[in-house]
C-alpha cells in the first residue's frame, strides 16, 4: 500500500474517532514537518511549538480535508502558514506601538544562530531571505521535494516556484559569499 | 536570460540533465552563465548538504505528550457543515410563526394580531418547536407573566418578541462579525495593533501595491471619499481553507491579510472613520463611525 493510501486510511479512522490512528499519521509525518520548521524559525525550541501547533490544527481540521493533494503535502502546507503565522506573531510583540520602521531580519538572524545542529552560516544566510524565497528552497532544496508538490504546499504555480528557488539560491549564495569574505 | 538557458542552469546544478552538453556549452560560451552557474551550485551544494533535521528523542516525547494533552481537550475531528446549515432552525422557526399569523388572520380576521402572535408562540411552545419558536413563545409568555390585560400585554410582547428573537441571533453564531469588526475597530483607535492583529499599520510599513488596488476598488464602491490604507489585519474570523490554515489566502507573503483598515484622517483615529476592506473580494465590509 502507499503512503498515500494509508494515510487516507488512517484519517478516515481518526474522523471515526480513533485517536491512536491520529499517532500514526504523527509518527509519519512529524519529522518532516518539524524540519520545514526548523529551517523556517532557525531555533528547535520554536520548531517544536510549530510543529506542535501543526498538529493540533491538522487534527481539528481534519474533516475539512477533501483528499484533493496527499495528506502529507496537506500536513506540510499547514506547517508552513503555522510557522510564518508564528514569526508575524513573534515580529508583532517584538514591537512598540506604531513604529516607523519594522525589520524583523534583524532579529531573524539573531534566532537563526541559536539553532542547534545546523550551519550558522547557511542559517544566518537563509534567514535573510523573505519568506517567500526562504519556503521555497527549503522545501526543494533541503527536504528534496519535487517542484510540483512545492507548488501545492504553498499555493502557488509550479513556474512560480522555479523561479522562486532559482533567485532563492543566487541571493544565498550572495549571503554566504559575503559571509565569507 | 532566458527560461530555457535558467532551465539548463538549474539542471546542471540539480544534476538531472541527460544531456549536459548544451548546458556545457553556454557556460563555456558566456561568463556570465558561468558565474550564474557557480552561484546556483554554491547554494544548492550548501542547501544540500544541510539536509533534513530529525527531531531527537526527548523533543519527540514532548511533542506527543503536549499534542495528547491538547487532543485530550478536543472532541474527535468532523467534517464542516456549511455556513447556513447554523441558520436552518431560525429560518424554519420564522416561517413556521409567519406563516401561522397569516393563517390564523385570515381565519380570525378583525382579532387582535399581537394577540394572535401570543398565542402561536403559546403553541409552538408546548409543541416542541425549533429555538427561535420557543425563544418567541418564551419572551411572549414573559410578557404575559408580568403583564395584566391580554392586549395590552400583547402588545408589548410582540415588540418584545422581535427584539428577543434579534438577540437571539447571535447566540445562534457567536461570532457576529460586527461586533468583531467594532471591538478590532476600538483596538485600532486605541493603537492596540497586536490586539487588533495588525500585520502592518502606519505610512512606513511596505504594502503591496495590489492591496491598495484592492482598497481604492472598495472605497470607490462603497462611495467613500479620501480614505487611505492604515493597516491590514489577520483575518477576524477562525474559518479556514480547504488546506486547514487558519485565516490564509492565497500566497504564503499574505497569508493572513485578509483585511484592511482604510480612514480618511489618519492622523486622529479616535475620531475618524474605519473602513474594513475584505481584501479577498475587495469591498468595504464594515464602517466604524
Amino acid at each position: 500500500m502507499t503512503t498515500a493510501a494509508h494515510d487516507a486510511q488512517l484519517l478516515a479512522r481518526v474522523l471515526e474517532g480513533d485517536h491512536d490512528a491520529f499517532t500514526q499519521i504523527m509518527r509519519n509525518h512529524e519529522d518532516r514537518v518539524f524540519s520545514v520548521c526548523l529551517r523556517i524559525m532557525g531555533n528547535r525550541d520554536h520548531a517544536l511549538d510549530a510543529t506542535q501547533e501543526t498538529f493540533l490544527t491538522a487534527f481539528r481540521k481534519a474533516g475539512q480535508f477533501q483528499g484533493n493533494s496527499a495528506l502529507g503535502t496537506w500536513i506540510y502546507r499547514i506547517a508552513v502558514n503555522t510557522c510564518y503565522d508564528q514569526l508575524r506573531r513573534q515580529k508583532r510583540r517584538r514591537v512598540d506601538p506604531i513604529p516607523d520602521h519594522v525589520d524583523p531580519a534583524d532579529h531573524l538572524a539573531e534566532e537563526a544562530v541559536e539553532s542547534a545542529g545546523l550551519r550558522p552560516e547557511i542559517q544566518r544566510a537563509l534567514a535573510a531571505l523573505s519568506d517567500d524565497y526562504r519556503s521555497a528552497v527549503i522545501l526543494s532544496d533541503i527536504e528534496g521535494l519535487g517542484l510540483p508538490e512545492v507548488a501545492e504546499i504553498l499555493g502557488i504555480p509550479v513556474g512560480t516556484v522555479k523561479s522562486r528557488v532559482f533567485r532563492g539560491r543566487r541571493l544565498l549564495a550572495q549571503h554566504l559569499g559575503n559571509q565569507n569574505q | 536570460m532566458r527560461d530555457h538557458e535558467l532551465e539548463l542552469i538549474a539542471g546542471l546544478v540539480e544534476g538531472r540533465l541527460d544531456d549536459e552538453a548544451e548546458a556545457r556549452a553556454l557556460m563555456a560560451s558566456s561568463p556570465q552563465h558561468a558565474e550564474e552557474y557557480e552561484a546556483q551550485k554554491l547554494a544548492y551544494d550548501a542547501l544540500r548538504e544541510s539536509g533534513s533535521v530529525a527531531l531527537n528523542e526527548s523533543e519527540r516525547a514532548e511533542l506527543h505528550r503536549e499534542v495528547w494533552t491538547a487532543l485530550r481537550t478536543q472532541p474527535a475531528a468532523k467534517a464542516k457543515s456549511p455556513w447556513w446549515y447554523r441558520w436552518t432552525p431560525v429560518a424554519a422557526g420564522l416561517l413556521v410563526v409567519a406563516g401561522s399569523v397569516a393563517v390564523l388572520n385570515q381565519n380570525l380576521g378583525g382579532q387582535d394580531s399581537l394577540e394572535t402572535f401570543a398565542e402561536i408562540g403559546s403553541s409552538l411552545d408546548s409543541g416542541g418547536g425549533t429555538e427561535s419558536a420557543t425563544t418567541t413563545a418564551a419572551a411572549t409568555q414573559g410578557e404575559t407573566r408580568d403583564g395584566d390585560d391580554s392586549s395590552d400585554g400583547g402588545a408589548d410582547g410582540a415588540t418584545d418578541t422581535t427584539a428577543a428573537m434579534a438577540e437571539e441571533q447571535p447566540e445562534a453564531d457567536s461570532s457576529a462579525p460586527d461586533d468583531v469588526y467594532s471591538s478590532t475597530a476600538a483596538d485600532v483607535r486605541q493603537g492596540n495593533y497586536e490586539e487588533a492583529g495588525a500585520l502592518t499599520y502606519g505610512a512606513s510599513d511596505p504594502v503591496d501595491p495590489g492591496l491598495e488596488a484592492c482598497v481604492t476598488e472598495a472605497m470607490e464602491a462603497a462611495g467613500l471619499e479620501g480614505y487611505e490604507l492604515h493597516a491590514i489585519l489577520e483575518g477576524l474570523d477562525e474559518e479556514t481553507d480547504e488546506n486547514g490554515a487558519e485565516g490564509t489566502s492565497t500566497t504564503l507573503s499574505e497569508a493572513t491579510a485578509e483585511l484592511a483598515v482604510a480612514t480618511p484622517d489618519p492622523a486622529d483615529l479616535s475620531a475618524a472613520p474605519l473602513a474594513f476592506v475584505d481584501l479577498a473580494d475587495c469591498v468595504v465590509v464594515y464602517l466604524d463611525e
